[in-house]
């Protein structure tokens, strides 16, 4: 059986995954990572992330749309699964429930 | 588009690593990403975030599968590992001899490595180590050019002034110039110093650092001096020391000192070695003007030069600079590189010729020869072995084995022992360090730097490499088929390279053993010769702090005391080239003969406290006045060069003044064995002389030299009795043979030793596989004077072959050592006879002793062996 827990990055990538719908590929999510973090991070371990993540069966990939910036490679495209949504579920909710159960916040 | 393209080198590298299923996806992100990043901000800093990416991409994921994979790699080596510790434990014989020599072998590697590395390291500290020379004088003399280090007082400033390519230029007076000890005092609290005297650019120009005070101290007052850290320490306990008062006592010198700074302590690799720095003005006040004589050699010279600077043309432009201002000056100049100056310091012809260089060139050679000898005892061990393992190598390749794999198998095992070994010479050099300095007089130490472990893994590798190469190479060579059977083909060959390596060990060993043994002699040779004088138990002290006034009162105390049987005053101790004159002219002299003499102002009974024989005429006498004034005495060599017919009463020019000879001695030694007698002329006088010399009867030794002491104590203000022996001193000046004579007997232990443990090895692995063999011999009637030859004439006839080669090598290279001496030993036959039989005699019984052991073993029992 292969973890399932999500660590902190790993549930980032999977967010950013979702937010870029068709447009999830390593350089982009890496990019996104940093705008959206203000965190330098290196297009390798994003890559390594995701393809962990791939392994534990939460993203599934396709080589697609090669382009011309890209000396006319494709690239790998990534989609979250059922499990991989599943997962983000499961921790958001366990995060709530832990939000709620925090007196200072709790209303 | 094409323009702009990722550095190539990054992108090469990350083809090497990368798997290539990712090859297209990566390739394409850091391409897009590169070229986002230099539109938007700047190209380098899209070819530095490539490098980063690409770096970050040295993840297990994203890693070819020869890395990926190394799972199975790592169980094949570690199979090796397995197999090498079997082997090991198998034949542990094998394996503690060639642990033990290659442990001999790589402890004196790392020995020489240490020594040569210091030696070579002398005058690399300073910044400007490229462009610092030292101008040297050569001067044509009688017995050929003579170089010395003297020079000239006004030789550094008119060498700034005259040539362009000096840029700076610095008179110093060394501490060796002094012969007498030196004192710092503070408050009656004396310390022995080396002083040097230096003008304004000597910091300048080398790297010594000031850490305290004024690095400007001397130049600004001739009444300042700078102190080392340990000289501030010693005597002040502490290192903040600016500003104390501290009393210089030397030669010239004897008065108060403000410590202007102190300088951190000059490293045991400096040449110039020193403790205390005065400025040169002060040396140059008790000379006078004629200091600055052009004909007057005291202070060395030191220049830096330009960069762009051609030696030779420097060279040839200073040349005749002397004889410009001093017309009769013979001298002629020249500078030579300061690194070079220490390694090449023995001149001929003028011109730098060996030096140091030939030591360690000499021992660089030893360390590795030793290295070579114990790799061939693994050589020839586990080739021979090799027949035993056969079925292994068989099995293996019917498996499927690959060469490269046999090959890694033998690699693996010379490197695991090589490595233990290496690890075990460490910790050994580590322990016998000091031991090993006592030896050799020296203050080597451990420096983990970076070339330190590189030279250290390099002597590893390099005994895998030797040690495994032939074994790896010829054993997996072997045809399969022909391996299962047992049988070796082409063995005869083999056979061949095994012969010539125990060869080449043995004459190795024989050369060593023989050049040990020349050196002894020679260095015997010098310790029995006939001087011409004796000098056993005489012993001399210095005369520092006695007044000039009180010196012959204290030669006549010293007389009376019982165990003295004479006594004399005198400006040499016979052992160093201490003073010499031209100024001597006799009848008959042809106008342009110009001859150098040694010359020795002695006070009364000298000759006869020395032992130096009369040839003919009489000694000086001290009760007769005009002996001291204007009689003389020459040595035989003098007479000779002189061509005096009637030597006695003939009156001479000495110094500008007649002088009648009186007396002619037996030649007699004052220079080192490297040089021919002198002619020396010896003058009787009352003057300040340095040293006084005591013969002593030997049954007092010790009872008398404490008298003595307390009678200098009278005399001198509370200066400690300094003393030493004449034999000692003598013993000094060949302290550098020594020191190799005590290493070359070292390292030749160390060779018999190793080369020793191979014979045996091979020779007890060789007769125990004959052991059945011996078993059915015997039951058919052989006898063991039979067998013995049997087993044995193999190596015989190897020992044989080795004397002869080695023999001829050992002569050629002693004769040209000795030939440095000018009073050699003579080289003759029987001492190689000798060295043959000693070599043959251990070899033999080494030999021996494995054969009878298998011999000896009983016929029921060798017949049922294996």
């Amino acid at each position: 059986m292969k973890e399932t827990q999500l660590g902190d990055f790993e549930e980032t990538l999977l967010l950013l995954v979702g937010i870029l719908e068709h447009d999830a590929y390593a350089f982009k999510i890496a990019e996104e990572f940093e705008s959206q973090t203000n965190r330098k991070v290196s297009i390798g371990s994003v890559h390594s992330t995701l393809s962990r993540l791939s392994k534990k069966r939460f993203l599934t990939s396709e080589m697609t749309g090669a382009s011309n910036e890209r000396g006319g490679r494709r690239k790998r495209v990534y989609t979250i699964t059922a499990s991989g949504n599943h997962a983000l579920e499961k921790s958001r909710e366990f995060k709530l429930s832990l939000w709620k159960q925090f007196p200072a916040f709790g209303n | 588009m094409s323009k702009n393209k990722p550095p190539k080198i990054a992108h090469k590298l990350l083809r090497i690593f990368l798997k290539e299923d990712l090859e297209e996806e990566v390739l394409g992100d850091l391409l897009e990403n590169y070229r986002i990043i230099s539109e938007n901000e700047s190209q380098r800093k899209a070819i530095l975030n490539y490098w980063y990416q690409v770096l970050n991409y040295l993840r297990p994921f994203a890693l070819k599968k020869v890395i990926t994979n190394s799972i199975f790699e790592n169980k094949m080596f570690r199979h090796d590992i397995l197999i090498s510790f079997r082997s090991f434990k198998r034949y542990k014989g094998t394996f503690f001899i060639n642990l033990i020599g290659l442990v001999c072998g790589i402890c004196s590697a790392i020995f020489i490595y240490l020594w040569v590395h210091k030696e070579l390291n002398v005058d690399q500290f300073h910044a400007k180590k490229e462009s610092i020379y030292q101008v040297l004088q050569n001067a044509e003399t009688a017995a050929g050019i003579l170089t010395f280090e003297w020079t000239p007082a006004m030789l550094a400033p008119t060498l700034k002034e005259r040539f362009t390519d000096v840029e700076l230029a610095t008179t110093l007076i060394p501490t060796e110039y002094f012969e007498e000890t030196s004192y710092l005092i503070n408050n009656n609290d004396y310390f022995e110093i080396n002083e040097q005297f230096v003008d304004k650019d000597f910091l300048e120009l080398f790297s010594f650092k000031v850490v305290r005070g004024n690095p400007n101290a001397l130049n600004q007052s001739s009444s300042n001096i700078l102190i080392s850290e340990s000289v501030a320490f010693r005597l002040f306990g502490k290192k903040d020391v600016i500003g104390e008062v501290v009393k210089l006592q030397n030669e010239i010198l004897d008065k108060d000192y403000l410590i202007g700074g102190v300088f951190e302590d000059v490293p045991s690799t400096s040449s110039l070695n020193f403790n205390v720095l005065v400025n040169l003005k002060e040396f140059q006040k008790t000379k006078g003007d004629n200091f600055f004589n052009w004909n007057n050699n005291n202070p060395s010279t030191y220049i830096s030069l330009n960069e762009s600077t051609n030696l030779k043309e420097f060279n040839a432009s200073i040349y005749n600079l002397v004889e410009q201002f001093d017309s009769n000056s013979k001298t002629k100049l020249f500078a030579q590189r300061l690194i070079d100056r220490y390694l090449y310091g023995v001149y001929e012809d003028g011109k730098p010729k060996e030096g140091r260089i030939t030591y360690i060139k000499l021992f660089a050679l030893i360390g590795f020869v030793l290295l070579l000898i114990a790799c061939i005892n693994f050589m020839n061990l586990s080739t021979a072995k090799a027949n035993v393992r056969l079925k292994e190598l068989g099995v293996k390749k019917t498996l499927g084995a690959s060469r490269w794999s046999l090959i890694r198998q033998y690699y693996t095992e010379a490197f695991l022992i090589s490595f233990v070994a290496g690890i075990f010479s460490l910790v050994i050099v580590y322990f016998t360090l000091p031991f090993f300095n006592t030896l050799i007089g020296g203050a080597l130490s451990f420096i983990w730097d970076v070339e330190f472990i590189l030279g250290l893994i390099t002597i590893v590798l390099l005994s895998t490499i030797i040690s495994g190469s032939y074994p790896a190479l010829y054993l997996s060579k072997l045809k399969t088929l022909a391996s299962l059977n047992g049988r070796i083909s082409g063995s005869f060959s083999d056979l061949w390279v095994r012969r010539s390596l125990v060869v080449f060990q043995f004459s190795a060993s024989i050369i060593l053993i023989a050049g040990v043994f020349i050196i002894n002699k020679q260095i015997d040779y010098i310790h029995t010769k006939n001087l011409g004088y004796n000098r056993d138990n005489v012993f001399f002290f210095s005369n520092d702090g006695i007044e000039e006034s009180d010196q012959a009162l204290l030669i006549n105390e010293v007389d009376k005391i019982s165990g003295v049987e004479s006594v004399a005053a005198a400006d040499n101790n016979l052992t160093g080239n201490f003073g010499r004159t031209g100024g001597v002219h006799w009848p008959g002299q042809s106008p342009d003969e110009k001859l150098s003499f040694v010359k020795i102002e002695a006070g009364a009974n000298f000759i006869e406290t020395m032992r130096i024989e009369m040839h003919s005429g009489r000694s000086f006498n001290a009760e007769r006045r005009n002996d001291y004034t204007d009689k003389v005495i020459l040595n035989q060599t003098a007479v000779e060069k002189m061509q005096l017919d009637n030597p006695i009463g003939a009156i001479i020019k000495v110094w500008g003044k007649d002088r009648q000879i009186i007396g002619v001695v037996k030649d007699f030694h004052v220079l080192s064995l490297y040089e021919k007698i002198e002619p020396t002329l010896m003058v009787m006088s009352k003057d300040e002389l340095s040293e006084t010399f005591v013969k002593i009867r030997s049954e007092h030794l010790v009872a008398t030299i404490n008298e003595i002491e307390d009678i200098y104590k009278k005399f001198s203000e509370g200066l400690p009795f300094k003393y030493g022996f004449v034999d000692k001193a003598y013993d000094a000046i060949y302290r550098s043979e020594k020191q190799v004579a005590d290493l070359s007997k070292l390292f030749c232990g160390i060779a018999i030793i190793i080369s020793c443990l191979g014979l045996m090895g091979l020779a007890s692995f060789i007769s125990e596989r004959r052991t059945k063999e011996i078993g059915i011999r015997k039951v058919l009637g052989s006898s063991n004077t039979s067998l013995i030859k049997l087993l044995s004439s193999d190596f015989f006839f190897t020992i044989l072959i080795a004397i002869l080669l080695s023999i001829p090598i050992s002569y050629y290279l002693s004769y040209n050592w000795v030939q440095n001496f000018a009073y050699a030993v003579e080289i003759k036959w029987w001492y190689f006879a000798l060295v043959t039989l000693i070599t043959f005699m251990i070899f033999s019984i080494t030999v021996l002793s494995q054969i009878l052991r298998v011999i000896r073993i009983k016929v029921i029992d060798s017949l049922r062996y294996e």
